[in-house]
């Protein structure tokens, strides 16, 4: 496969030949637009990959060039310009495909196979002339299940072969195909090159006249046998109708049972807008949900699986409304003008995409971390912002003078804050004035409750600026220069300790405690679960996956320190942070409780920040 | 190719269910199932399964320990393990990784494509 890669990044244009040349591509690089055109107009290519800012002709209008002039090979436009604004642009121009620049070579490999299949109509990932077959994923060659040592040349010899398999291909087309055009190799190289592959085909015991030699004109593969043909798509076919069946058999059969999870979950709602929901019911609840999660998605109920993971995750979370709401969705969904008894058998075509859903789950969207990016430079800003993008972090670009208003604003309406903040401070050349303003806006973030982690972007590395960093309230010092990917993936381990969400699950007889502790911790952002009985626990424990442990010494039934021996004997368990809270001062307790596997020892009662920090500290 | 044998360790009916016509429609594999971690284990030791897909959510015994079982067990510690899991995320699905399985499969899954996933995973061919 020939592609033409026009680019003038010479850094991308180093990454991407050298990954697809060893994709087995052929490939031609072309600097310019106006180059691209000659090379695109001239010889000919599977696929030319265009990216939209080039000197002389820019990739739009020579998208647009190529189609005009009748040249229907693929398109695939790379740019750094991302909303669907310009998405439409490019694909409007005549671009059969779209990728925003930081390019990941995987996701360009699979969109190349992806447009190279339907040039082909081949829709396999997998090209085969009988047993003998070429997987394009792993470049391998296989007949009977044995792999063919193949070089590359071989290997895309066959694969030309393969993808053409009722053509006559000439000797120029082969080289035309399989060489770059600043490449000349003579017809004997060609040929010795079919007479190896022959030799290693006929070695596996494949025929000798696979690749036929067709008089004065080229090469052509042998034709199947038409008996050959209607037993692989006979084989085909059945197996389809035979997997159709057996799913909806399963469908029918377990129909009963999910309609008496979602009865659960509705008995759940119930409960919940009366505010009789016991931990019993809800784990059973969160039970019902995960089943549900995982068994619907599988009959290509892609919709009701995502809302069953939310459910199972919001009964964690233990938000009530949204829980009740999304219940009554997913009630909706499959048990209103769907019911369960008519609804369609299992189709294989909404399987096919299950992958595409997990990407998009808006969960994970909207838990992005948020980083507040404090820098009055617009270039190093757009930078730092595709950086971050790249790495899954939400932005917000401020000014340094608007920062102190925009906090007043989102504490004044409860808006949600950063997670952190990156502070841009430039130590050698801003006037007194300007820096202590900077300074002071560490200290501001520092001081809410709970505090942001400032960053701080330094222009130098003196030991007295990194002093006053911190003695504003500084938590990191980096220092220019920096590439944006390097600091971002700073703030990416720092966003990646941030507390927020962080599931704390606390276990204590005294029920006063249980109720008023999250209000009290409410600011620092964790998620809690409490349990007044011990023998609860371990089911409540497996449900709720909490993150770090708070255990009460002295219960009915069973002791904290019983627990936490129990966890300790469990391979995944062990290493969960546990903080003991107990009324006793008695620093033998304290010692057994250490002795068990205690991580942290408190007493009561409890001052709330100091057990925060103390929850904060044993997180991280 | 045909004679190789998965073990399913899950304790969702209808998971072994689809898993099992998956796998024997589309590869002909045979698939061995266990509804629980101990009964896995011991179908582990006596079957020598090819590889292993082992649910991560299960009562009494979950995935992880008995994955950690399998691997202290010198009948067991070699078979590949593939976990099973409806954790999205990639911190999550890394995390279980780390844990020494060879790969992790997200629920819900192209009963379709699952055989030649798992063979692409351990390199065997379909």
């Amino acid at each position: 496969m020939k592609i033409l890669l026009i680019d003038d990044d010479e850094t991308l244009v180093d990454l991407l030949t050298r990954s697809l040349k060893e994709k087995s591509y052929a490939i031609d690089v072309a600097r310019d637009g106006e180059q691209g055109w000659i090379y695109g107009s001239t010889y000919s290519y599977d696929l030319i990959i265009i990216d939209w800012l080039l000197p002389k002709l820019d990739g739009i209008s020579l998208c647009k060039k190529f189609r005009a002039h009748g040249y229907h090979t693929p398109i695939l436009l790379l740019t750094s310009r991302h909303g669907s604004q310009n998405k439409i642009k490019g694909l409007d121009a005549g671009a059969d495909d779209y990728l925003c620049k930081p390019v990941d070579v995987e996701e360009l490999s699979a969109r190349i196979r992806a447009l190279l299949r339907r040039l082909n109509c081949n829709f396999l990932p997998v090209l085969s002339w009988g047993n003998l077959q070429l997987n394009q994923y792993s470049c391998q060659v296989t007949y009977q299940g044995e792999e063919l040592p193949l070089t590359a040349k071989e290997y895309r010899l066959l694969e030309l072969f393969l993808r053409h398999p009722q053509e006559v291909i000439t000797l120029a087309d082969i080289i035309e195909s399989l060489w770059s055009s600043m490449e000349y190799p003579v017809e004997a190289t060609v040929r010795s090159h079919i007479r190896r592959l022959r030799d290693k085909l006929k070695l596996v015991g494949l025929p000798e006249d696979l690749i036929t030699t067709v008089r004065g004109q080229g090469y052509c593969l042998k034709v199947l046998s038409q008996n050959q043909i209607l037993e692989e798509d006979k084989l085909s076919n059945s197996k389809q109708t035979k997997h159709l069946k057996a799913l909806t058999t399963i469908w029918k059969k377990y129909q009963p049972k999910k309609a008496q999870q979602l009865a659960i979950l509705q008995q759940a709602s119930a409960r919940l807008q009366t505010g009789e929901l016991e931990v019993s019911d809800r784990v059973s609840a969160i039970i019902a949900a995960h089943s549900l999660a995982g068994t619907l998605g599988q009959f290509g109920l892609d919709q009701a699986s995502l809302l069953a993971k939310e459910i199972e995750q919001l009964l964690q979370d233990n938000q009530p409304q949204e829980l009740i709401n999304k219940i009554t969705i997913l009630s909706s969904q499959i048990s209103g003008d769907r019911s369960l008894d008519s609804l369609p058998y299992p189709t294989i075509f909404s399987q096919s995409q299950p992958d595409l859903g997990n990407n998009l789950h808006p969960k994970e969207i909207n838990n992005s971390p948020l980083l507040l990016i404090i820098n009055d430079e617009p270039n190093f800003t757009a930078q730092l912002t595709q950086a971050a993008t790249s790495q899954g972090i939400e932005t917000l670009v401020l000014s340094t003078p608007s920062v102190r208003n925009w906090l007043d604003q989102q504490q004044l309406q409860q808006q949600q804050l950063p997670h952190a903040v990156l502070l841009t401070i430039n130590f050698a050349n801003s006037t007194p004035d300007w820096r202590l303003q900077q300074l002071s806006l560490i200290a501001e973030f520092n001081l809410l409750q709970p505090a942001i982690p400032v960053i701080v972007l330094a222009d130098r590395d003196h030991f007295k600026d990194r002093l006053q960093v911190v003695r504003h309230g500084g938590a990191f010092y980096l220092t220019q220069p920096s590439t944006p990917s390097q600091i971002m993936s700073f703030c990416h381990q720092i966003l990646q300790r941030s507390t927020i969400r962080k599931n704390i699950m606390i276990v204590d007889d005294d029920q006063e405690l249980l109720q008023i502790l999250p209000s009290l911790l409410e600011p620092w952002g964790f998620k809690f679960t409490t349990l007044h009985d011990p023998r609860q626990f371990w089911e409540v424990l497996q449900a709720f996956h909490p993150d770090l442990l708070v255990l009460d010494i002295e219960m009915p039934h069973l002791s904290g320190i019983e627990l936490c021996k129990v966890l300790r004997t469990h391979p995944y368990w062990y290493k969960l942070p546990v903080l003991f809270l107990t009324i006793h001062q008695d620093l033998a307790i304290s010692a057994e409780a250490y002795a068990c596997g205690a991580t942290d020892f408190m007493n009561k009662p409890v001052i709330p920040q100091q057990l925060a920090h103390r929850i904060i500290h044993r997180l991280s | 190719m045909n004679n190789k044998t998965i073990l399913l360790i899950d304790d969702e009916e209808t998971i072994q269910e689809v898993v099992q016509i998956g796998i024997e429609i589309e590869a002909g594999w045979h698939v061995a199932i266990a509804s629980s971690g101990m009964e896995g284990i011991s179908l582990a030791k006596s079957q020598q399964p090819d590889a292993i897909l082992l649910d991560v959510m299960m009562p009494e015994m979950d995935g992880i320990s008995t994955l950690f079982n399998l691997k202290a067990n010198a009948q067991t510690k070699t078979i590949p393990v593939i976990f099973l899991t409806a954790k999205t995320q990639t911190s999550e699905k890394n995390e279980l990784k780390s844990l020494g399985v060879v790969d992790v499969i997200t629920k819900p899954f192209n009963s379709m494509t699952l055989a030649s996933q798992i063979a692409k995973i351990l390199n065997w061919e379909v």
